[in-house]
């Protein structure tokens, strides 16, 4: 009887603490059970009431942006006494640990991290909310809507597929050729405005043992930035995006895809890259720019702050975009749109205090901010660029068009990208041809799409 | 009468154990082998069901097969190594040799550096440009021998070695451990009789931790496969090549996204129920390959 009685204990108290380890964290599942993403409505807290914004960010509290950030609330708090921020600096994983907060039901006002990860991760799982409404007010202290101050274009960028705007975007990065001006001064030649010219000043280096570009051999995301620039500059923005989503694979066939794989084996075959360049370990590419082992790198505008420190003095820090190719649909005008920017999750409680801290936050002397304390593109066109980023500012403000990182890929078809990056960098390594990754491409997008 | 009372008081010593294992292993396991049958974003809902269709992906998943390809190197081909060396250096510290601690202290320093700084020193050496390993082989003239060692065909090797680099230490230690229980009268004998050093490492140490070293093989093959750290930091830019995935990997990237926004979590789970599926077979596999009768000494 006592043994029973042990038994029934031992069992109740086991379920009970299954049941509580259940609940919210793993809801169980139910066969094609859907829910409705809530409205987005809000509640504006009372006037005076006191707020507290909960915000998880991709900075690590150590990084220059975190600062920035933190002087923003800061500022928010102090105008608005009654409204307090408790932040989680989450680092680059920030969705990941979102994902499993959500599980379990913990409550998370808004965030930031890469627009494109934003996009694909969260807009279009419906988790966040349209913030067109506060787009459309004006600015405090400003007589212009929130809208009208972003850089031209970018905002529209990441709109969700309903065209409703749910990324703002507080900083920019781009792609572009980095280089050091003292160097093409030695070698006295210009940026290129094509193809041809870039082969010619590559030649003009290798004359001199000077190899024009280094990589990071096993960053096979900086790596793939060649492919798709390249393809939009032969075929505008869109296309590789396009060729992903063909579920025949017939887009492969497209001459253009294997011609800009055979352009990029042409930068080996000529001796424009690093010699041991496949097998340098992020950052040793980029430290062999700061060295002056090689003249440029293709990479991020968070370049000129990741190696602030390295780079010998006198360091010039200038930028060119890929440039036109013969015959292109795309120019060198159009420009990679990679914003940073925030969501507004749509089980937060406080969406309208969200959105007045973010307007509060682009402000023009906020978003000055950006460029002077973390040497980054503000998203705001109005602000003064640091001086390294002062070109690839101008390509932005002057873009022809506006395409995104991976042409999209990596948000809309990640899984695809994924493969993409795989083949790619077999190929830009010279493990297969550009033939032989051509038709693994094909294969495998009619693969992805059974 | 003691018996009966020292029974009943084994239950409530027993339960607390008990319960956190059955909360904390057997409760999430069983959820995992549930999810792996659902379409789920991880994002509360929709949860759809969608039977075995996880695992059939899997069979036509290009990137899963590199990363259970990687595992299975790591596993056999990195085993290989490990206790190759592992033995030999047993071989060589059970043979009555002077300062065996200091060695086996050397040895072992790999494992008490944090794996950061243990792939930091390695992309050093592997470095192409003025690496190390390249400037080694510079030296004894075999400089034509140079390769970027850690490039993408070659990427996963390279971490392999930085693993073996890292466990063997770990496993000479526990072999030793075993080898150290070793009565002394049986090597006396084994020198009596003329037994040279790889005798009686074959002939008396190997058979005398028979058992031990099954123990260390499901060990081994365990660490092989949950094997995430290494391979993670070495692409140093937070996204892993598809090269370098090993099965705990690939199980983040579709689960979590990691800087992607994938988030299957249900196609996880199934990579998750894979590598438990794998673990249990091996498991069985190593424990009866290793099975014999105790030896008593």
């Amino acid at each position: 009887m006592k043994k029973t009685k042990f038994a029934i204990f031992v069992l109740v108290t086991l379920s009970m603490v299954l049941a509580a380890c259940g609940g919210q964290a793993t809801q169980a599942p139910a066969a094609g059970a859907t829910e409705a993403p809530a409205a987005g409505a809000t509640e504006a807290p009372a006037t005076g009431a006191n707020v507290s914004l909960i915000y998880w960010s991709m900075w690590n509290e150590s990084e220059p942006q975190a600062d920035v950030l933190k002087l923003w609330m800061s500022d928010y708090t102090t105008a608005n006494p009654n409204v307090t921020f408790e932040v989680t600096w989450a680092g680059r994983q920030v969705l990941t640990k979102l994902q499993t907060a959500i599980s379990a039901g913990q409550k998370v006002d808004f965030l930031d991290m890469e627009g494109p990860a934003l996009r694909g991760g969260l807009v279009i799982n419906g988790q966040t909310v349209p913030l067109d409404t506060y787009l459309d007010q004006k600015l405090a202290g400003e007589d212009v809507t929130w809208r009208s101050i972003f850089v031209p274009g970018t905002l529209e960028e990441l709109v969700a597929d309903d065209g409703s705007t749910h990324v703002i975007p507080y900083e920019l990065l781009t792609t572009a050729i980095w280089y050091d001006q003292r160097v093409f001064d030695r070698f006295n030649v210009q940026p290129p405005t094509t193809w041809d010219e870039m082969m010619a000043i590559c030649s003009t280096m290798k004359a001199d043992n000077f190899p024009m570009f280094t990589i990071e051999g096993n960053a096979d995301v900086y790596n793939a930035m060649w492919y798709y620039t390249l393809i939009e500059r032969m075929e505008g923005p869109g296309k590789l995006l396009e060729a992903a989503q063909d579920k025949t694979g017939a887009a492969w066939d497209n001459p253009n895809f294997l011609l800009a794989a055979q352009m990029e084996r042409t930068l080996w075959d000529n001796g424009c890259i690093i010699e041991g360049g496949e097998g340098l370990q992020w950052p040793a590419g980029q430290m062999a720019l700061a060295n002056e082992e090689a003249a440029a790198e293709l990479v991020g505008s968070w370049l000129p702050n990741e190696v602030k420190d390295s780079v010998a003095p006198g360091f010039v820090w200038r930028s060119f975009m890929v440039p036109n190719v013969p015959g292109g649909v795309g120019k060198s005008t159009d420009v990679e749109v990679y914003p940073l920017g925030w969501v507004i999750l749509k089980d937060s409680q406080n969406q309208d205090v969200v959105a007045d801290f973010l307007k509060a936050s682009m402000s023009k002397a906020h978003s000055q901010q950006i460029c002077d304390m973390s040497v980054n593109i503000s998203a705001r066109a109005d602000t003064t660029p640091p001086v390294a980023l002062q070109d690839a500012t101008t390509a932005y403000l002057n873009a022809t068009a506006f395409f995104l990182p991976y042409d999209g890929t990596n948000s809309t078809i990640p899984e695809w990208y994924n493969t993409f990056l795989k083949f790619h960098g077999q190929m830009f390594t010279g493990l297969i041809t550009p033939e032989a990754y051509v038709a693994e491409m094909k294969a495998a997008t009619i693969d992805f799409w059974k | 009468m003691l018996n009966k009372q020292r029974r009943k008081l084994i239950i409530p010593f027993l339960a607390p154990s008990l319960i956190l294992y059955l909360v904390f292993f057997v409760y999430p396991t069983i959820k995992g082998l549930g999810l792996s049958l659902y379409q789920w974003s991880g994002f509360k809902l929709p949860v759809t069901f969608i039977g075995l269709e996880n695992f059939k992906d899997l069979l036509k998943d290009d990137n899963f097969l590199v990363a259970l390809k990687n595992s299975l190197f790591l596993f056999f081909v990195g085993g290989l190594v490990i206790f190759a060396v592992a033995f030999v250096f047993t071989s060589f510290l059970t043979s009555g040799i002077k300062a065996k601690d200091f060695f086996r202290g050397i040895m072992f320093f790999p494992n008490v550096i944090a794996p950061i700084a243990v792939v930091t020193i390695w992309q050093f050496i592997y470095n192409p440009r003025f690496g190390l390993l390249n400037g080694l082989l510079d030296v004894i003239g075999l400089g034509k021998f140079g390769q970027s060692w850690a490039a993408p065909g070659r990427i996963f090797p390279a971490i392999t070695v930085i693993i073996a680099w890292i466990a063997i230490g770990y496993y000479l230690v526990l072999l030793l451990a075993a080898a150290d229980k070793i009565p002394q009268d049986i090597y006396d004998a084994g020198r009596v009789d003329g037994a040279n050093t790889w005798q009686m490492f074959w002939l008396v140490t190997l058979p005398m931790i028979w058992d031990v070293i099954g123990i260390i093989m499901v060990l081994w093959m365990i660490s092989a496969l949950k094997q995430f750290e290494i391979a993670y930091a070495f692409s140093s830019t937070g996204n892993v090549p598809v090269e370098a995935y090993t099965l705990p990997i690939y199980v983040v990237v579709m689960g979590f996204g990691m800087r992607e926004p994938i988030y299957k979590l249900g196609y996880a789970s199934a990579i998750g129920c894979v590598l438990l599926f794998i673990v249990v077979i091996l498991t069985l596999l190593i424990r009866r390959i290793f099975k014999r009768e105790n030896l008593q000494y």
